[in-house]
């Protein structure tokens, strides 16, 4: 289990070790990330840390990195 | 709550990790569905792991191609599945015609009904041969459509069950399983089904939550083909039936009436007199003198079970496990298929360590959970009852008069005195569910005890090389309904001989009455008019099936070449018992 709250999420939802992510990870370099790990991301996302994602969030959740950008502007703390 | 993330990274394990050597793969699945269904995955690949001890694979065809899949299911990947699992919704394959019925187009809803009854039809093809779970349709949601609007819900609700009718229709005499999309969705909630992003992102309408309750559903029934439901409830009394202890308070301080705390105990007594209706039987263990039960069932206030309803009992001061035993010997069910309830501790620890099969429930300290007792352990679900099933304590009732009067006079004097009739028939379609039921059912009155699905069954209808039958009987007490099925194939290995029998079973039920003597009567003789020659038989032992091992060589037959197999020559006959009435097909 990562330190980093949110890498910790992504390894659960795409199945790989927080080791292999950081915040440039993206659909692009990231097989794993396809379209039925988003629709799991999103969900584990919200429950994890208790935000509603709007279809903007998501579309603009394109690396972890800016997962944490969305998920700050939207007041979550200490990630 | 149900841990959906621990679901699904639980999957990801079980599915990516290799089969083991010697390890029996899990069933393939293919979900063919009208929408992106990918998230139903992982609940329904665990519920199957669990529920099979085998891994499954679990692929997808592209979404909305139902009709492409039915038509050419080779070339869409269905010649490999074990299990094909086809999930719809109105507003996917029939999107045009929904948007028109929304527009209020006069046609809209027959074209609606037309594209269902074939949907129907096209998902019967695809079920021939292999085994399909089929949904119906949930209530269209998205396209601003306003679940709010009670006006507007009650058409679409209307128009919905109108197509699932038609689906039906479409679907008529082929066997498949169900899921009740429609039900999980309204006991969900319409709007907590659905999730409007992933449907505009993906087209992927479920939430998370309610893919996570589809898929574990569709596991259920998948696995549940294999299940073995309850046949028989076995009730206390004192403190489950009524409030009160008959000893203590006498009949006048018991309560199930219509007022707190009896209102109670008269609900539980509905709940388990509906379950009667739907198969299963009831039974009676209570620590009670006989007389002191019988006046509580007859002048109790509010009593909804009567005297019709229990199938057998056993009031004494026995201990309970003993008589719980006893009665489960005399209704001849397993103790695997027998339910227990009772109020007390003792008792309940008694059951579970002495007769640990039996499943236990106890009359819970909060007595407005009492209602719902037997519906919360989901034993109950997804039954389907034959008219058979239904009309079983009307026979075990009967079968304790025609026991009662055994006794009283000579075995041959009772026989005669039966008028039992059997009839021997060619088993029709609509006869199946039944006979399949009998098939994989019967244990000890069963020489080979080869298992079939319907699917199997109904292909051999129609093979001009095999013969199924069923034997049905009753007597001056009452129905048996159909208790044995004979499976005969045309036999060209062995020489000289006409036809082998495959199955031969019966329920135990009508033992000990020249029944047997009579099926086999009946069907040597009708499969010799299709088929002169021997018969060919043999008795493959299971453990469990002692009772049938002399049955061929008591007939008549002759051992055959290898061990187990017995051959009635072309010449020799088996007359049917004297005391038996035996209509041939």
């Amino acid at each position: 289990m990562s330190d980093d709250a949110l890498i910790a999420v992504f390894a659960d939802g795409l199945g790989l070790p927080a080791d292999q992510l950081h915040d440039d990870t993206s659909p692009v370099n990231t097989p794993a990330w396809d379209s039925l790990a988003s629709m799991t991301l999103v969900s584990l996302v919200e429950d994890r840390f208790g935000v509603t994602l709007s279809t903007r969030d998501i579309m603009k959740m394109q690396t972890i990195g800016l997962a944490r950008t969305v998920l700050r502007g939207k007041g979550v703390d200490g990630i | 709550m149900v841990d959906v993330a621990a679901t699904v990274t639980r999957w990801r394990q079980l599915s990516g990790a290799p089969t083991p050597d010697g390890v029996e793969p899990g069933p393939a699945v293919l979900v063919v569905a009208s929408f992106t269904a990918q998230p139903i995955a992982p609940s329904l690949g665990v519920g199957l792991t669990d529920a099979l001890a085998r891994v499954p694979t679990i692929t997808f065809a592209d979404y909305n191609q139902i009709f492409q899949v039915c038509l050419a299911p080779i070339a869409h990947g269905a010649g490999d599945a074990d299990e094909i699992v086809v999930l719809w919704r109105i507003e996917d394959v029939f999107e045009r015609d929904f948007h028109a019925w929304c527009c209020r187009d006069a046609d809209a809803q027959s074209r609606l009904l037309d594209g269902a009854r074939a949907l129907g039809a096209a998902v019967a093809g695809l079920a021939h041969g292999r085994t399909v779970v089929v949904s119906d349709a949930p209530t269209p949601v998205g396209y601003g459509l306003d679940h709010d609007d009670p006006e507007f819900v009650t058409r679409l609700v209307d128009l919905q069950a109108s197509v699932n009718r038609a689906l039906d229709d479409g679907l008529r005499g082929v066997t498949v399983d169900r899921v009740r999309l429609a039900a999980l969705q309204h006991v969900t909630g319409t709007a907590a089904a659905f999730d409007r992003r992933t449907w505009l992102m993906y087209r992927q309408p479920f939430s998370q939550p309610f893919a996570h309750r589809v898929g574990g559903e569709i596991a259920t029934v998948i696995a549940g083909r294999t299940r073995v439901p309850p046949k028989v409830i076995v009730l206390d009394c004192d403190g489950t039936l009524w409030d009160g202890v008959a000893a203590d308070d006498g009949i006048g301080g018991l309560d199930c009436s219509d007022a707190f705390p009896g209102f109670a105990y008269r609900s539980f007594q509905r709940a388990v007199q509906r379950l009667r209706h739907e198969g299963v039987m009831l039974g009676i263990s209570s620590k009670n003198d006989p007389e002191t039960v019988v006046r509580a069932f007859a002048e109790l206030d509010g009593m909804v079970l009567g005297d019709d309803d229990i199938a057998a009992r056993r009031v004494s001061w026995d201990p309970k496990p003993p008589q719980v035993a006893d009665l489960v010997a005399e209704l001849n069910v397993g103790l695997d298929s027998v339910v227990f309830v009772d109020d007390s501790d003792y008792e309940v620890g008694a059951m579970r360590t002495q007769l640990p099969a039996v499943r236990t429930v106890q009359v819970p300290a909060d007595i407005e959970e009492l209602p719902d007792l037997l519906a919360e352990t989901g034993w109950f679900r997804r039954m389907v009852v034959t008219d058979d099933d239904r009309e079983r304590t009307r026979r075990m009732l009967a079968e304790s008069t025609r026991s009662a009067e055994a006794t009283s006079m000579s075995q041959s004097e009772f026989l005669e005195s039966l008028d039992l009739h059997v009839v021997v028939s060619l088993v029709t379609r609509s006869d199946v569910g039944r006979v399949t039921q009998l098939i994989n059912k019967t244990n000890q009155f069963n020489v080979t005890t080869i298992r079939r699905g319907e699917p199997e069954v109904t292909a051999l209808l129609a093979d001009p090389s095999a013969r199924v039958f069923s034997a049905a009987v009753h007597d001056r007490f009452g129905e048996y309904g159909t208790i044995g099925v004979v499976i005969a194939l045309a036999d060209d290995a062995s020489s000289g001989a006409g036809w082998q029998l495959d199955s031969v079973l019966m329920s135990c039920r009508v033992l000990g009455r020249g029944v047997e003597t009579a099926i086999l009567a009946g069907v040597v003789d009708h499969l010799r008019s299709a088929r002169p020659g021997a018969v060919v038989a043999r008795y493959v032992g299971s453990g469990r099936n002692h009772l049938v091992r002399e049955l061929f060589p008591s007939h008549g037959f002759e051992p055959g070449a290898e061990p187990g197999s017995f051959v009635l020559p072309a010449d020799r006959a088996i007359e049917p018992p004297a005391h038996v009435t035996l209509s041939r097909p």
